[in-house]
């Protein structure tokens, strides 16, 4: 298997990206929704950090994979035009969703004067001082941007499937081998 | 000359207690200039607070650590952090107990000089009901005639003074080493 992509085919680091980013994300979102219900206590606190740095995490591997798309051969998608042009419109708004979505979280923990850890290696620096006024407003920002994002997760799942039940195409398969 | 004798005894012994009791002469705290902050470690990372209010007696004299002392009453509600909830949380029953214990007080035992302008003072600190020894270092500036900047520090251990009850006792996850700082702006009459 090729490492960069052609014409027809992805590479295996797209392939790797993609997958490796879909398992975080789902987890993320998952451990988001449940974690935010939870009484204080040491083990929220324990989830928090474990959230923090594993969004961190994403957003490098987002930064990788957006400048591994730049850089790499696209492959073409064999469809109709309205269906390339939606598929495009949900691939670059998951870019920019996968981008806002660790950002928000960070300024989100920044604004309440808690740097996180990542993974106990290192203290990640909060991106602005405390603030107990706009700390609302990234939460709720964090949160509306995860709603999207689980929706565009949903229309791209949908698509991938009816492409490789319904038109029975290569769509699904080749980001698979 | 045997009366005078006697009369400058008198004003002698009048004037020992002063001597004898200490009396150096105290340092007023300027409050608004003044703080206490503490860093714990939470998931690896660090949280602040500030207690922004306390008061205190210092009767310190740098030329007399012998007899100098000092008392230094924190108001525990007055603590403040960057996110509302970790204040309550800190302010609950498992943690300071503010309801309980509304202040928490350093009583010093001992000054002494570490280095030019650096001093380190022992002393008892009591936090919740639990009272420990604890030395705080700490420099001194003191421009003339009156204006001193104190600031310092010191490293306890939560655990000692049970801040952190039930699953909080457990130093795992917000871990047990807290540092203190202060810095405390005074005048002299």
């Amino acid at each position: 298997m090729r490492l960069k992509n052609d014409a027809t085919h992805f590479g295996l680091i797209a392939i790797l990206l993609h997958w490796i980013i879909a398992v975080l994300i789902i987890g993320l979102l998952c451990v988001g929704l449940y974690m935010v219900e939870l009484p204080i206590s040491p083990s929220k606190l324990k989830i928090y950090g474990i959230h923090k740095a594993t969004g961190l995490l994403v957003l490098a591997l987002v930064v990788v994979r957006l400048c591994w798309r730049v850089i790499n051969t696209t492959p073409k998608l064999a469809m109709p035009l309205w269906e390339v042009v939606i598929a495009r419109i949900v691939h670059w708004a998951f870019y920019v969703l996968m981008l806002a979505m660790p950002i928000t979280g960070w300024l989100l923990t920044s604004s309440a004067g808690l740097a996180p850890s990542f993974y106990g290696l290192f203290t990640v620096p909060t991106l602005i001082a405390p603030n107990e006024n706009l700390r609302p407003l990234f939460a709720n920002m964090h949160q509306w941007i995860a709603f999207a994002l689980i929706a565009t997760i949903l229309l791209h799942v949908a698509a991938a499937l009816k492409h490789h039940f319904y038109d029975k195409d290569e769509i699904l398969k080749r980001m698979i081998s | 000359m045997k009366i005078r004798y006697i009369k400058s005894w008198i004003v002698a012994w009048m004037f020992l207690p002063m001597l004898t009791h200490a009396a150096e002469p105290q340092w007023s705290l300027v409050a608004d200039k003044s703080y206490i902050t503490f860093t714990a470690t939470q998931n690896d990372a660090p949280v602040s607070g500030t207690f922004k209010k306390f008061t205190g007696t210092f009767h310190v004299n740098f030329n007399d650590l012998p007899n100098s002392s000092m008392h230094v009453v924190v108001d525990i509600a007055s603590l403040s952090t960057s996110y509302e909830q970790i204040q309550t949380t800190l302010l609950s029953p498992d943690w300071f107990d503010v309801a309980k214990y509304p202040t928490a007080q350093f009583k010093s035992t001992k000054f002494s000089k570490v280095g030019e302008n650096s001093y380190a003072v022992t002393g008892v600190l009591t936090i919740r009901d639990k009272s420990e020894p604890v030395k705080l270092t700490f420099t001194a500036e003191v421009k003339p005639p009156n204006n001193g900047v104190f600031v310092g520090q010191t490293m306890i251990k939560r655990s000692v003074f049970g801040v952190g009850q039930g699953e909080w006792a457990s130093v795992d996850t917000v871990k047990d080493d807290v540092t203190i700082k202060f810095k405390v702006v005074a005048t002299k009459p």
